[in-house]
């Protein structure tokens, strides 16, 4: 009779499995066939030469060979401007977050939601739209926006090519993508603020709290932990994932002299230009083990430990 | 700051070199300097050049002289402001009838030559038809081109054989009486090319009016049945003897037009234009009046039709007057018939059923005798609140005279309109037992007088533009203080008239459409931003852009509205012909919209809609993959069924391939077609080199095909000697330049680069320039733009083993420099968003551009019409004084799958379309359809001098494909290609010596080349181990 039960309950509980199951399974389903089978994917090709027609070869670990040692693009170029760009866009770009949403989380709802919709709006234009608008802003000849404006007011004479000439656009690039930065995590931060108990700041000013300062750093951010964790990490996969601007905005890939190229648009480079997709399958991997190894510090940093 | 630095360097440079080079053309100016420069603005276009020439050396006397009035203004401003006071005041009556600069001399319209006819007291011909048989009239130098009464298809008279070979064909005709006489012919239209028969009408040898210069012979297209949806495409020609007045082209003028003759001999010409027809007999007419209604209604008594509605469709006339008045498909549940997947011919014309002239006719068939009512089912959302206009004419003539040109409402959804008076009375009309015709023909009559007064007004504009530009010297400098108003006389007074006339053009344009013509309110717009501009005169030489450049100036919004207002785009469904019975509805109600919406979303899950043909699989079908418009491609799909399929029994099984980089993985995953067309010119190398194309010199007759290209459009598809694509579109880079500003500034059209340098001075100095294909916006600059520079000095992109690059040798060198030196020492602009914009406004009036900048300036820049030409690139001139002017140029491509197992159909089909007939048919039907602006650029040499292009540019284009010499690809080429954009980048930008820059180029592209050559097996461990072969011109034959 023991046992009967026993049964019973396994199946009960199997069953509570399957219905859980059966819930997640959409999700499961997608995110096995989009996500985790193109990475095993990849990185089973990372081992391999493969022109993207024929069929590929397996060559060890020579595509990893091949990016640390022989080639110089990637060492010249691609790793110091996406170093460069990341260490700037991303803390930048989250502390900016961060202290807008909590600029906005002091005043009232209707001119919060007003500066909210502003400051999310260019994160929804995506490439195209976004290449458009800062093109025009930063077109070379007299028309153009920032080139009429210097020339006016006398700073410059002759129209400078921003989106030409290698000094300024990394630069750009910057500039460009911290305005687009106030995502979803903005916004995922901005809920968090809002949604802190009152009474804690209350309470905290009893027992002595003097300033706004005091305030943010030892109530507001321990309580929305969650949020800066989240935030931090979509600002991180954003940052690294963001190599679509400079492209955009010089016309084509590669950028001039490659000031803009990221690592991104390596793997563009090598999969559609040159046809080695078994070396950008490999520059892909790296990419995906630092993006992992960078979010795994956020969580250090910003998780909670229980 | 850095750049703005090494950016003024070389500009300062620049005009040093200016006063060198040019130092011969201004000490002739000297003298004269003061002079020009006081009487700028009345003296002639020299005579401004020449002082506009001079305003840079004159800079410092003009500002001291400026800052002389600015004190005396200053001074005087407290008691006295009378002196600013007069030039500001504003004369309302003030007309703008300066001389306009660079204006074509034309013909006078045939309104004005109307009109002086009636003054000088010249009456209309009042008595019966004169006949003249051609055979008895020809004159003696026209004899031969007589086909007696057997050649005559069917005539039975000696007719005249007009065909393009001859430049003239004349007659004598003896006529009674001196007066004005409408002229008849009888003509034949051979059905050799879809277009219609032009031809222009001299008197005595002269055009008496503008009209003249081209008179049409219609043709007349029969529409078969609509199964498949076919036979829209390649319409037949209906090839029975006509009759037909002589009237304007563009139906702009109502009726006839009139010819002035002198009693006894006159001497008709006529000068064949376009397409070729035979003549019978000439008759002269007299002039008829058009009825008014009234006077129409009273000639017969009869009763008004009451029996059920007779409804004929709009989409099967029995025939259309011009190809582009399309049959098509129209969404709307309303429309009948209607089917709820996929499509169905439902309606007639629409957007291209635009031009004056171009209408269709019906035959209908009624019980009896008497008056009916007509009604039509249309939809007009073309034009916001203005209506479009339709002349109506039953069995071939206009009633009476409303019905010379309709006008058919504004309205957003399906309309049904009774031919009515303006109070809405609806019009009898009569109408015989049996077949009668209706006809509809575009018009755009009512309009004509404010298009006139439009294309005047823009060229006063542009003229008061060009003053103040003269005026100003093209200066920015806002914090300058101009006595604009001073120096241009009458500014003030011109810029109120122009405001005023474009205000009083849109009341007229409003009490024509009876509504406010929203669809012109740049009118207003323009109107507005004119006064606003006389708020401020002082501020005018900062703000007068305004009127001429860039995109939203007044000037291009009037050209742009010129366009519209000639163009009549209309839609329709059905025609009734009833009595007092009321019409079914014209638009379908909720229920019936909810059903036909739901329907046709299903549909969509249903149907494959990127598969144009449904080719049952048999043994004989290709696969072929097209990356092409859907317009395009339906063409080339009933082509293929109606000549290519009923020749040879191969079906082609056309789907739509969005983007072409999925054809590498389409052939990684096995799933590629037999063969694909329309593909980039870069892509067939590539697939070449993965062993996945065949090479199709493999096949018979290779070089019979290949012959019909220019052999450097073949370069691209050369791999190690074989070929593994044929081009089929084929681009030219080719000299633009406005003849009306190169001939004011008295220069040449440059013919070397050397030419070039010499003028930018003189450009430079009237705030013009020149452009180059580099300077488009995109940061880097592909092989198309940059190797030419390197072929022209003889240089090549690699060493003859294939092993390495040769852009370090001394040929490729110079190119290199030719190609910097533009930009850091001769300042041509770096950047250039729109050619086409800036070649518009005039401010650069030459450079060098492309088939889409041509395309561009044929159809969509009417304002320059006629004043601009192109001619061969500029080049470099060879020891032995020959000028090498190699420019790209291949465009899309076709290519055959390795994996096919039916090649030998695929390149049957490919010899077939890439023949010279097939290219000019396609051609000229894409031509007839849709116009300009979906021509065909077609490679094929013979069917290109075929397609109805200028004949004079199609010359200077098969010129250039003599110079035409593409890329060659080798394997890792495309770093060669970044290298050199890169190089330009660091000698124009970062200012690093040429040698340098190359020297690092090279090394990086040969790096990437030897590593290309070893994934491909031709290098192991730094040595050749397999030879690969440079393709070269000689590749290009088997």
């Amino acid at each position: 009779m023991k046992s009967l039960d026993k049964i019973k309950l396994e199946n009960a509980k199997l069953k509570d499995e399957l219905v859980a199951l059966g819930f997640i399974s959409p999700f499961l389903i997608l995110f096995i066939v989009f996500i985790v089978i193109p990475v095993l994917m990849a990185i089973g090709l990372s081992f391999t030469n493969f022109n993207t027609v024929e069929f590929p070869k397996f060559i060890g670990f020579k595509n990893y060979i091949d990016l640390l040692t022989q080639d110089n693009v990637f060492m010249m170029y691609v790793l110091p401007n996406t170093f460069i760009f990341s260490v700037i866009v991303g803390p930048v770009g989250y502390f900016l977050g961060f202290i807008l949403a909590w600029a906005l989380a002091q005043i009232t709802i209707k001119p919060r939601t007003l500066f909210t919709l502003i400051l999310y709006s260019p994160s929804m234009t995506s490439g195209v739209a976004l290449a458009v608008i800062w093109a025009v802003f930063f077109n070379g000849d007299r028309a153009g926006y920032l080139n009429s404006i210097l020339i006016s007011l006398g700073v410059i004479w002759e129209p400078v090519q921003w989106l030409q000439s290698t000094q300024y656009i990394m630069l750009i690039m910057i500039i460009v993508t911290l305005w687009n930065s106030m995502g979803i995590g903005f916004l995922a931060m901005l809920a968090g603020i809002l949604n802190i108990n009152q009474e804690l700041y209350e309470a905290a000013y009893i027992d002595g709290l003097r300033n706004r300062l005091q305030e943010i750093y030892y109530i507001t951010i321990p309580a929305m932990k969650p949020q800066m964790l989240f935030g931090a990490v979509m600002s991180v996969v954003g940052t690294f994932q963001a190599g679509s601007i400079g492209v955009a905005l010089t016309g084509a890939n590669p950028t001039p002299q490659y000031a803009g190229q990221l690592i991104i648009n390596h793997i563009e480079d090598y999969g559609f230009i040159r046809y080695e997709m078994g070396y950008a399958s490999a520059i892909s991997v790296v990419l995906l083990i630092v993006v992992y190894s960078v979010s795994k510090l956020c969580f250090r940093l910003l998780g909670e430990r229980d | 700051m850095l750049c703005v630095a090494s950016i003024n360097l070389p500009a300062a440079l620049a005009e040093s070199g200016t006063d060198n080079s040019s130092s011969g053309s201004s000490s002739i100016n000297q003298g004269d300097d003061k002079e020009s420069a006081d009487n700028a603005n009345e003296g002639d276009f020299f005579d401004i050049i020449s002082g506009a020439g001079n305003l840079m050396d004159n800079q410092s006397s003009n500002e001291t002289k400026n800052d002389d009035k600015k004190e005396s203004q200053d001074g005087s401003s407290d008691n006295t402001p009378v002196d600013t006071a007069k030039k500001n005041v504003i004369d309302e009556n003030f007309v703008d009838d300066l001389p306009v600069r660079f204006e074509n001399i034309i013909e006078p319209s045939y309104k004005s030559v109307l009109g002086k006819w009636n003054e000088n007291g010249i009456k209309d011909y009042e008595k019966g038809d004169i006949i003249f048989s051609l055979g008895d009239i020809v004159a003696q130098d026209s004899v031969i081109h007589v086909l007696s009464a057997d050649e005559s298809e069917g005539y039975r008279k000696e007719v005249l054989n007009v065909t393009q070979d001859a430049d003239e064909y004349n007659v004598r005709i003896n006529v009674p009486q001196d007066a004005l006489y409408t002229l008849k012919f009888d003509y034949y239209a051979k059905p050799d090319n879809p277009n219609p028969v032009e031809v222009g009408i001299k008197i005595n040898d002269e055009y008496q009016y503008f009209e003249l210069k081209r008179i049409l012979l219609e043709k007349y297209w029969i529409t078969g049945n609509y199964s498949e949806g076919r036979n829209i495409i390649s319409p037949k020609q209906d090839t029975a003897w006509r009759t037909a007045f002589v009237r304007d082209s563009s139906w702009r003028v109502s009726g006839a037009l009139k010819v002035h003759l002198k009693a006894g001999e006159n001497k008709l010409t006529l000068i064949p234009l376009q397409g070729n027809a035979l003549i019978g007999d000439i008759y002269l007419c007299k002039p008829q009046k058009i009825p008014t209604y009234e006077e129409y209604r009273s000639k017969r008594t009869g009763e008004l039709y009451n029996g059920e509605i007779i409804i004929a469709e709009a989409e099967e006339p029995t025939f259309r007057t011009a190809t582009s008045v399309m049959p098509g498909y129209d969404r709307d549940p309303s429309v009948v018939p209607q089917k709820t997947s996929g499509s169905v011919i439902n309606i007639l014309g629409g957007k291209t059923w635009k031009t004056g002239g171009h209408g269709a006719i019906w035959t209908v068939n009624v019980p009896k005798a008497g008056y009916y009512h007509l009604s039509f089912k249309y939809l007009n959302n073309f034009k916001v609140n203005m209506p479009v206009f339709r002349a109506v004419t039953i069995n071939g003539e206009v009633p009476f005279d409303r019905l010379n040109a309709y006008p058919f409402q504004y309205s957003l959804k399906w309309r049904n309109e009774t031919l009515k008076d303006e109070n809405g009375k609806p019009y009898e009309i009569w109408l015989e037992q049996g077949e009668n015709t209706i006809g509809l023909t575009a018009t755009a009559a009512p309009y004509d007088d404010a298009i006139k007064r439009l294309e005047k007004l823009s060229k006063k504009i542009n003229n008061l533009y060009i003053d103040i530009k003269m005026a100003t010297g093209n200066s920015k400098d806002a914090d300058r203080d101009w006595d604009i108003s001073g120096q241009v006389p009458n500014l003030l007074n011109r810029l109120n008239y122009y405001a005023k006339e474009l205000s009083s053009i849109y009341d007229s344009l409003a009490e024509i459409g009876g509504k406010k013509p929203d669809e012109v309110r740049n009118l207003l717009v323009s109107a507005e931003q004119i006064k606003k501009l006389m708020e401020h005169p002082e501020k005018i030489p900062v703000r007068y852009e305004i009127l001429s450049e860039d995109s939203g100036s007044i000037l291009q919004m009037v050209g742009e509205i010129i366009t519209k207002l000639s163009n009549q785009e209309m839609k329709l469904d059905r025609i009734y012909i009833h009595g007092n019975t009321s019409l079914p509805a014209a638009q379908s109600n909720f229920w019936q919209k909810l059903i036909h919406s739901i329907s046709s979303l299903i549909a969509t899950f249903l149907n494959d809609y990127s598969k144009v043909t449904d080719v049952k699989e048999d043994g004989k079908s290709i696969k072929v993959w097209i990356t092409r418009a859907r317009q395009f491609v339906n063409v080339s799909d009933q082509l293929t069924r109606d000549d290519f399929t009923a020749k040879t029994g191969i079906n082609v099984e056309y789907s739509i391939l969005q983007d072409e980089g999925k054809l590498a993985l389409a052939i990684a995953a096995g799933m590629a077609p037999d063969a694909a067309v329309g593909i980039s010119s870069h892509i067939p190398f590539n697939l070449a080199l993965r062993n996945s194309l065949y090479n199709l010199k493999n096949f018979d007759n290779y070089n019979e095909v290949i012959d019909r290209f220019a052999p450097g459009a073949v370069l691209p598809f050369i791999y190690n000697k074989g070929c593994y694509a044929l081009p089929e579109t084929q681009n030219y880079f080719v000299l633009f330049y406005r003849k009306d500003i190169l001939t004011g500034l008295g220069l040449e059209v440059p013919q070397t680069w050397d030419d070039v340098k010499a003028m930018l001075p003189t450009l430079q100095r009237n705030g013009m320039s020149f452009y180059m294909p580099i300077s488009t916006g995109s940061g880097f600059k592909y092989y198309a733009i940059t190797t030419p520079f390197i072929y022209q000095h003889q240089g090549s992109l690699f060493t003859p083993d294939g092993t390495g690059t040769a852009f370090d040798s001394d040929q490729s060198l110079e190119g290199m420099k030719l190609m910097t030196k533009l930009y850091t020492i001769y300042s041509i602009p770096l950047q250039v968003p729109s050619f086409y914009n800036k070649f518009r406004s005039g401010e650069i009036p030459v450079g060098i551009s492309d088939f889409n900048t041509y395309v561009q300036l044929l159809t969509a820049a009417p304002e320059i019409a006629g004043a601009w030409s192109i001619a061969l690139s500029p080049g470099v001139r060879q020891k032995d004084g020959t000028i090498a002017r190699w420019q790209s140029g291949t465009d899309q491509s076709m290519i055959i799958f390795n994996s096919s197992d039916k090649k030998e159909e695929a390149w049957k089909f490919f010899d077939w379309w890439t023949s010279a007939n097939t290219q000019t048919q396609y051609g000229n039907i894409m031509f007839a359809l849709y116009g300009h602006e979906y021509s065909w650029n077609t490679s094929n040499l013979e069917a290109y001098s075929n397609l109805p292009w200028p004949e004079e540019h199609k010359k200077v284009v098969l010129e250039q494909w003599k110079w035409l010499k593409d890329v060659i690809h080798m394997p890792g080429d495309y770093l060669l290609e970044r290298e050199i954009s890169n190089a330009w980048n660091k000698i124009v930008f970062d200012g690093v010596n040429e040698r340098r820059a190359i020297d690092d180029a090279v090394i990086n592209s040969n790096r990437e080349i030897r590593r290309k050559l070893e994934e491909f097996g031709y290098m192991v461990d730094g040595r050749m181990v397999k030879s690969i072969d440079v393709p070269d011109l000689d590749d290009v034959r088997k």
